[in-house]
């Protein structure tokens, strides 16, 4: 049986990963709405970060704030100016 | 050889956050993906907070019936960086707010989202 706390490492490990890829993804992207979305995504798996490190309130009002509300007003300045990157 | 705990992860993840947020915000070229760099930067910087109040081998800052108080406040994780966070969360939704209104009122004026253009200071 796996003990909680080296299950919460594991996840931890998959955690950076996916913050790391998710950062860097959501910079190189063309499309500025798939950046908007995968910031949002990046913003998951930190909350489950703050989750595996004692702070459980913080998971809930990242999940919430980070992956609905900041990628919702990015979306809507992008719809008031353009969508794609200019040369 | 450290021993790898979930406290050591979160100074990496936070610390790679850091250094794209300040990568993006210095070296791209969009305002919009400028803003999603800020937002980066601040995610960072929240996550280096919370684990320096984590404590290994502790619990939730819950005061559950049935535990003392001397043994809840050995084992519980630091309440302050918590509340401090948890305040930096909702200010950094009405910075970004305003940055985006600023970044509209920018594209009205010069008519492009690149700051190498704006920069130079020609009108539409």
């Amino acid at each position: 049986m796996i003990e909680l706390s080296s299950s919460f490492i594991i996840m931890g490990y998959v955690m950076v990963i996916a913050i790391t890829v998710g950062a860097i993804a959501a910079l190189l992207q063309k499309d500025l709405i798939r950046a908007a979305f995968l910031s949002g995504a990046e913003s998951i798996a930190l909350a489950f970060f703050f989750q595996a490190l004692l702070a459980p309130d913080l998971g809930l009002t990242q999940a919430i704030v980070g992956t609905v509300l900041l990628p919702g007003i990015i979306i809507l300045g992008i719809f008031k100016t353009r969508r794609t990157e200019e040369e | 050889m450290i021993e790898v705990t979930i406290q050591l992860l979160g100074f990496i993840a936070a610390a790679l956050l850091i250094v794209i947020g300040i990568a993006g915000m210095v070296f791209l070229d969009n305002m919009i993906k400028k803003i999603i760099a800020f937002t980066l930067l601040s995610d960072g910087v929240n996550l280096l907070l919370v684990a320096i109040g984590y404590i290994e081998g502790g619990v939730v800052p819950i005061l559950l019936p049935g535990m003392s108080i001397t043994e809840f406040t050995m084992r519980a994780a630091l309440v302050f960086p918590i509340g401090i966070v948890l305040t930096n969360i909702v200010i950094g939704v009405s910075t970004t707010a305003i940055l985006v209104a600023l970044v509209i009122m920018l594209y009205r004026r010069y008519g492009t989202l690149k700051a190498s253009v704006i920069l130079k200071g020609e009108r539409r």
